[in-house]
C-alpha cells in the first residue's frame, strides 16, 4: 500500500505532542486515500495540522518553563512540551535572529544532504538486483603489470563455468551493435548479447513476458529479443500487446519476449542496455581456437557459504592452469573478484572523501557561526536566565531549555536545507552530461530519498549539539549576581575569549579551503591549456555501425564510406571529413599486440601492446595531427597495394628506441600469427586518447581501404558551428542508405570536455564550497567585531569624549578584527601545508604548496575579513560623547 | 475553569452528538466541513477535542489499527453528561438571544 510523502510524515511525528499523533497522522493518511493520494493536498493538511496544534497548545495560558520549579509527578514529557513550547516563542521572537541561525545552518546541512545523495547514489545504494552484495564480475588482469583489463575471452568464460565450484551461476555478455529499423527513422540502440542465465543470475524477472531459455540461445530458432523499460517507452510507446511482436534489428526479424522492469539497469559501468538478445555460443569453436573466441565480460553470483577471498583463490587457481594449459593465449592472464557494485570505488573514492570532508567543514563554519550567535544571545539574555535561576530552576533545567532550542533551530535548518538540497540536486539532475546519465548505475534516482532524509536529520541532532553544547554550558553557569546587576556588561571576558577563539577557528577551516579550491582551479586550467594532439575546435563528430546483413564485404563497406566522406565533404560549411576506427576522447578504444621485425623476437605471450586506428586518408590532416616525418596515406594505400603503417612519437620512442622509422616494418597480432608484415611509412605526433593527463600510448594507424571495419566515427572539420552541420551530414547518410542511422553525434570540444569532468567537477564544486566558507568565515568576523562594538559604544562614547579621535577607535577596532583574520590566516595556511599532500594525485601541473597559491588565497581572506570589520568600526568612530556622559 | 463554550468548540459538541458511537476525526470533519462549508485541519478538531477531555466534557477512546491509516488507531470521543449539560445551555442562550430577530437580521 503506497503511504503519504516521508518527509511529512516525519516532521508529523516531530513536530506534534505524541498524545496527539497517532489520531491526527492517522486521519490525515485515511484522508489521503480518500482525496486522490494528492501530495501537495497532505502537505497542506498536514502543516495546518501542525500549526493548528501548536496555536492551540500556546493559547492555552501555559505556564513559564523556568518558574515552574522541578514540577515532580507532571511527568518529563509534561515539562519537555513546556521546554519546545517556550522554544517557539523565543525564536518568533527574535525573527532576525532565527532567520540568521536557520540560513546558515540550512547552507552547512544542505550541502551535506546534497554530497550525501550523491555519494549514496554512486556508491552506496545497492544495485538492482537480487542480493546485489553478491553479484561479482571476474575481470581480467594482466599479472604481470597488475592493469586491469575488463574483459576475458569467451574459452576463459567456458572454463571458468566448467571448473569453478564458488559460484551459484556463471554468465557472460557482449556489446553489440545494433541498427533498430522499421519505424519513420533509423534508431541506433545499446545492445548487449548475454548468456540465457544471465537474468537469473541477477535475479530480476522481466515485468512483462519472458526471460531467456537455454533453447533460445541454439542456432535455427527464432531470433528473440527482450527490451528495457527505457525503449519500449520511447520507441514502443508502452505498448503492453509487444510481447510476442516482431522487431528489425541489424536487418534481422527479431521476436521481442519480454521487457524488463523500470529500474533494472544492465550491465553496469557500461553504456546501459536497451536490448538483449541470447548469446549462441559456438562452444566448440571457441575452444579449437581460444585467441579467436572473442571478449566477453564475465558475471557471477557467489554460491551459497562462498565469501569473496574463497572464489578469488579458486579463480586465480583456475587461471593459473589455463595460462600453462594455453600458454600462448593466457600466459599472463589473470583474473579478479570484484564486487559489482564496488568497481567504481577505487577510483572515486579519495575524490569522494575530499568532497565529503569539505562539506563537513562548511558545516563546521556554519555551526561556528550560530554557535557564535548563541553565545551574544547567550549574554544579552544573561539576566533572565539569572532570574530563572534565582527562582529555583535547575542548571540543568537551564542547559536543557538552551539544548532544546539548539535542536529546534537545527531543525528548521535541515527542513529548509531538504529543500536546498532538492533544488541543487534537480539543478545536478538537469547538467549530467550524456556519459553519465548513460553509464552510472541508479543515477536517475538521485535525489531526496529515505537514506539521504535520515541523515540530514541525524546530521542536524549532530550540529545542534557543536554548536548548542558550548553556548548551553556557559549560559547555565550560576552569575547570579552578575546577572541580576543593573547594566552589568554582559558578557564576561571568557565568553569574549571563546567567541574569538571560535572565528579564528573559522578562518583557519575557510582557509584551508580556499587553497585547495584555488589548487584544483588551477589544476585545471592547466588542464584545458594541454594541447591534445590534435584540434577540437569546430570538430563535429559521429557514428556509424553496418549492419552485417546489408554490407557483408569489406568492397561494399568502403563504398559506403568513401562515398559518405565525399558527399560529406561537398557539404557547404564542411571543410574535410575522415573516418577511424575510434576517436580519441569517444571512450572507445582498440588495442592490438604487434611484432617488430628485427634480430630479437619477443618471447610468446608478451609480445608488446598498442592502440590501432583504421583511417581514411584524411584523417591526418582532418584533425590536425602533425605529421612528423615520412607521408600520410593516400590513394595508394588500397587492398591489394604494399601494406602501409604509420605510427606515433611515442611509438618511435618505446619501440624504435627513437631511431628511423620509415621503412621499419611491423606484424599486428601475436608472435606465432600470420598476418602480413606492414611498412612504417610515416610518423605522426602523439594524441591524447583517453585523458589529456595521460601521457599517450603507442599507437598504430592502419589505412580503411586495406581493412575498413564495420563501426566508424566520423569527424567532420566545419567552418562555422560544428552543431549546424549536424542536419546536413545526416542527410547525405540518408541519401546513401535510408536505413542507416547515425548516432553519438556530439562536437570534439564536448567529447573531451567530458573527459575532463572529474577534474572539472572537482574544481567546480571546491570553488562553490569553498565560497560558502569563505561568506561564513567572513559573517563570522562581522558578527563578532560587530558584536563587541555594541557592547563597548558607551566605553567609545567616553573615549571620544576623553579626546580620542574617530580615526583612532577606527583603527582600534579594525585592528581588533584584523588580528583574529591574521592568525586563523596563519593558522589555516599551516594546516593547508600539511593536509595538501591528500590533493596530490588529483592536481595536475601544479604543486600542493604552490606559494602564489596560498598569497592569493590568504590575501583574499584578510582583505575581506578586513572589511568585514570596517563597517562596525565605523559605528564606533560615531559613538555620541554625551550618551556617555549622561548615564555614567 | 471556563463555563462557557466556544463556537468551534458547540460545533465538535454538536457533531458528537450527531456521530453518536462513529465520532472519530475523519467523521467529525467532514460532518462540520459538510454543514458550514469551512475547512478543517485534524490538527486543530483533535486540539480542541483534547482541550474538551481535558475540561472532563468530552470522553475517547482507542480503536483497533488499519492499514488505511498507516497502522494507527482511531480515536473515538464521545459526549460526557457535563459537556451535553454546557452545550444545552449554550445552545439555548444563543437561541434565547436570537429568537425572532432573524427576519430582522436578513433586512439590515
Amino acid at each position: 500500500m503506497t503511504r503519504p510523502p516521508l518527509l511529512a510524515r516525519a516532521l508529523l511525528r516531530l513536530l506534534l505532542p505524541a498524545r496527539l499523533h497517532e489520531s491526527i497522522a492517522g486521519d490525515l493518511e485515511e484522508g489521503w486515500h480518500d482525496g486522490g493520494r494528492s501530495g501537495p493536498q497532505y502537505w497542506g493538511l498536514a502543516l495546518r495540522s501542525i500549526a493548528d496544534c501548536w496555536r492551540g497548545r500556546l493559547q492555552s495560558g501555559t505556564r513559564d518553563p523556568f518558574t515552574a520549579v522541578r514540577t515532580r509527578g507532571d511527568g518529563a514529557m509534561q515539562s519537555l512540551i513546556q521546554d519546545v513550547r517556550y522554544g517557539g516563542r523565543m525564536m518568533s521572537r527574535n525573527p532576525g535572529f532565527t532567520l540568521t541561525a536557520v540560513l546558515t545552518l540550512a547552507l552547512g546541512i544542505g550541502a551535506n544532504s546534497a554530497i550525501f545523495s550523491i555519494v549514496n547514489v554512486l556508491s552506496l545504494k545497492p544495485l538492482p538486483y537480487r542480493d546485489p552484495g553478491r553479484v561479482m564480475f571476474l575481470l581480467g588482469t594482466n599479472v604481470e603489470t597488475g592493469d586491469l583489463r575488463f574483459s576475458l575471452r569467451l574459452a576463459d568464460y567456458l572454463d571458468i563455468r566448467r571448473t569453478a565450484r564458488s559460484f551459484e551461476q556463471v554468465a557472460a555478455y557482449s556489446y553489440v551493435s545494433a541498427n533498430i529499423t522499421g519505424g519513420d527513422i533509423p534508431d541506433r540502440v545499446q545492445a548487449y548479447r548475454v548468456t540465457a542465465n544471465t537474468f537469473e543470475l541477477l535475479g530480476v524477472a522481466p515485468a512483462l513476458g519472458r526471460a531467456f531459455v537455454g533453447a533460445d540461445a541454439q542456432p535455427g530458432r527464432t531470433r528473440v529479443a527482450i527490451l528495457s523499460d527505457g525503449l519500449w517507452r520511447r520507441r514502443f510507446g508502452a505498448d503492453t500487446r509487444i510481447v510476442g511482436r516482431p522487431i528489425t534489428l541489424n536487418g534481422a526479424v527479431h521476436e521481442v519476449i519480454g521487457v524488463m522492469p523500470p529500474r533494472f539497469e544492465f550491465p553496469v559501468f557500461n553504456f546501459k542496455g536497451d536490448l538483449w538478445v541470447p548469446w549462441a555460443i559456438d562452444a566448440a569453436a571457441a575452444m579449437t581456437d581460444r585467441g579467436a573466441s572473442g571478449s566477453a565480460t564475465l558475471i557471477a553470483r557467489l554460491g551459497d557459504d562462498v565469501e569473496e577471498p574463497q572464489a578469488a583463490a579458486e579463480l586465480r587457481t583456475i587461471m593459473q592452469t589455463l595460462a600453462t594449459d594455453h600458454p600462448s593465449t593466457n600466459a599472463a592472464l589473470g583474473a579478479r573478484v570484484v564486487q559489482m557494485g564496488r568497481l567504481d570505488d577505487e577510483q572515486a573514492g579519495p575524490a569522494m572523501g575530499i568532497v565529503m570532508a569539505t562539506v563537513g567543514i562548511v558545516l563546521l563554519l556554519a555551526c561556528g557561526n550560530v554557535a557564535n550567535l548563541l553565545l551574544a544571545r547567550g549574554v544579552s539574555r544573561g539576566r533572565e536566565l539569572a532570574v530563572r535561576a534565582a527562582v529555583g530552576a535547575s542548571r540543568w533545567r537551564i542547559a536543557r531549555q538552551l539544548l532544546i532550542e539548539s535542536l529546534m533551530l537545527a531543525l528548521a535548518g535541515a527542513a529548509a536545507a531538504v529543500l536546498l538540497a532538492t533544488l541543487a540536486l534537480d539543478l545536478i539532475r538537469s547538467v549530467l552530461p550524456e556519459m553519465i546519465v548513460t553509464t552510472v548505475p541508479n543515477i536517475a534516482e538521485l535525489g531526496i530519498d529515505r537514506a539521504t532524509l535520515a541523515f540530514t536529520l541525524a546530521l542536524a541532532g549532530t550540529a545542534s549539539l557543536i554548536f548548542g553544547l558550548l553556548p548551553a554550558w556557559r549560559a547555565a553557569r550560576p552569575q547570579l549576581q552578575d546577572g541580576l546587576k543593573e547594566g552589568a556588561p554582559g558578557g564576561g571576558r571568557a565568553t569574549r575569549r571563546l567567541r574569538t577563539a571560535l572565528v579564528v577557528g573559522e578562518v583557519t577551516l575557510a582557509t584551508v579551503l580556499l587553497v585547495s579550491a584555488v589548487l584544483l582551479a588551477q589544476s585545471y586550467a592547466a588542464l584545458r591549456d594541454v594541447n591534445p594532439g590534435f584540434s577540437a575546435d569546430r570538430l563535429l563528430t559521429m557514428s556509424a555501425a553496418l549492419p552485417e546483413d546489408r554490407y557483408p564485404t569489406a568492397g561494399r563497406r568502403l563504398r559506403f564510406f568513401e562515398d559518405l566522406t565525399e558527399r560529406i565533404e561537398r557539404l557547404p560549411g564542411v571543410r574535410s571529413a575522415a573516418l577511424v576506427n575510434v576517436l580519441p576522447f569517444s571512450t572507445y578504444d582498440r588495442f592490438t599486440r604487434f611484432v617488430i621485425d628485427g634480430p630479437t623476437r619477443p618471447v610468446p605471450g608478451k609480445e608488446p601492446e598498442g592502440s590501432l586506428r583504421i583511417v581514411s586518408p584524411g584523417y591526418f590532416s582532418t584533425m590536425e595531427i602533425p605529421m612528423l616525418a615520412g607521408r600520410p596515406f593516400d590513394s595508394r594505400d588500397r587492398e591489394g597495394a604494399i601494406r602501409a603503417a604509420v605510427v606515433n612519437r611515442t611509438f618511435v620512442e618505446r619501440h624504435l628506441a627513437g631511431g628511423e622509422a620509415i621503412g621499419r616494418r611491423v606484424r599486428l597480432g601475436t608472435a606465432e600469427s600470420s598476418s602480413p608484415w606492414i611498412s612504417i611509412v610515416g610518423v605522426v605526433g602523439d594524441v591524447h586518447h583517453w585523458q589529456l593527463t595521460q601521457s599517450p600510448d603507442p599507437e598504430i594507424y592502419v589505412p580503411l581501404a586495406q581493412g575498413p571495419p564495420p563501426m566508424v566515427m566520423l569527424a567532420i572539420r566545419t567552418e562555422g558551428r560544428p552543431e549546424d552541420a549536424i542536419n546536413a551530414v545526416r542527410g547525405s547518410v540518408l541519401e546513401i542508405d535510408p536505413l542507416q542511422p547515425v548516432f553519438h553525434v556530439k562536437p570534439m570540444s564536448q567529447l573531451v570536455a567530458d573527459a575532463m569532468l572529474p577534474q572539472s567537477t572537482a574544481a567546480a564544486l571546491m570553488v562553490i564550497f569553498s565560497g560558502i566558507a569563505l561568506l561564513l568565515a567572513i559573517v563570522g568576523v562581522y558578527g563578532v567585531v560587530s558584536y563587541g562594538v555594541s557592547q563597548q559604544m558607551k566605553e567609545f562614547g567616553l573615549r571620544l569624549a576623553l579626546g580620542a579621535t574617530p580615526f583612532g577607535l577606527v583603527t582600534l577596532v579594525v585592528r581588533r578584527g584584523a588580528v583574529m583574520v591574521a592568525a586563523g590566516v596563519v593558522l589555516g595556511a599551516a594546516a593547508a601545508l600539511a593536509v595538501s599532500g591528500l590533493l596530490a594525485n588529483m592536481l595536475y601541473g601544479v604543486k600542493p604548496v604552490d606559494p602564489l597559491t596560498y598569497f592569493a588565497a590568504t590575501a583574499t581572506l584578510l582583505v575581506l575579513g578586513i572589511g568585514a570589520s570596517v563597517i562596525p568600526a565605523w559605528r564606533a568612530s560615531s559613538a555620541e560623547p554625551a550618551s556617555a556622559l549622561r548615564t555614567q | 475553569m471556563r463555563t462557557y463554550l466556544g463556537e468551534f468548540e458547540q460545533l465538535l459538541l454538536f457533531a458528537l452528538v450527531q456521530l453518536d458511537s462513529n465520532a472519530y476525526g475523519s467523521e467529525i470533519r467532514r460532518a462540520i466541513e459538510a454543514r458550514t462549508g469551512r475547512t478543517l485541519s485534524p490538527g486543530a478538531i483533535y486540539t480542541a477535542l483534547d482541550r474538551l477531555e481535558s475540561r472532563g466534557l468530552v470522553s475517547s477512546s482507542l480503536g483497533e489499527p488499519t492499514a488505511r491509516r498507516g497502522g494507527k488507531r482511531k480515536r473515538y470521543y464521545r459526549i460526557e453528561p457535563a459537556g451535553a449539560e454546557l452545550l444545552r445551555r449554550s445552545h439555548d442562550a444563543l437561541a434565547r438571544m436570537s429568537r425572532g430577530l432573524k427576519p430582522r437580521l436578513e433586512n439590515l
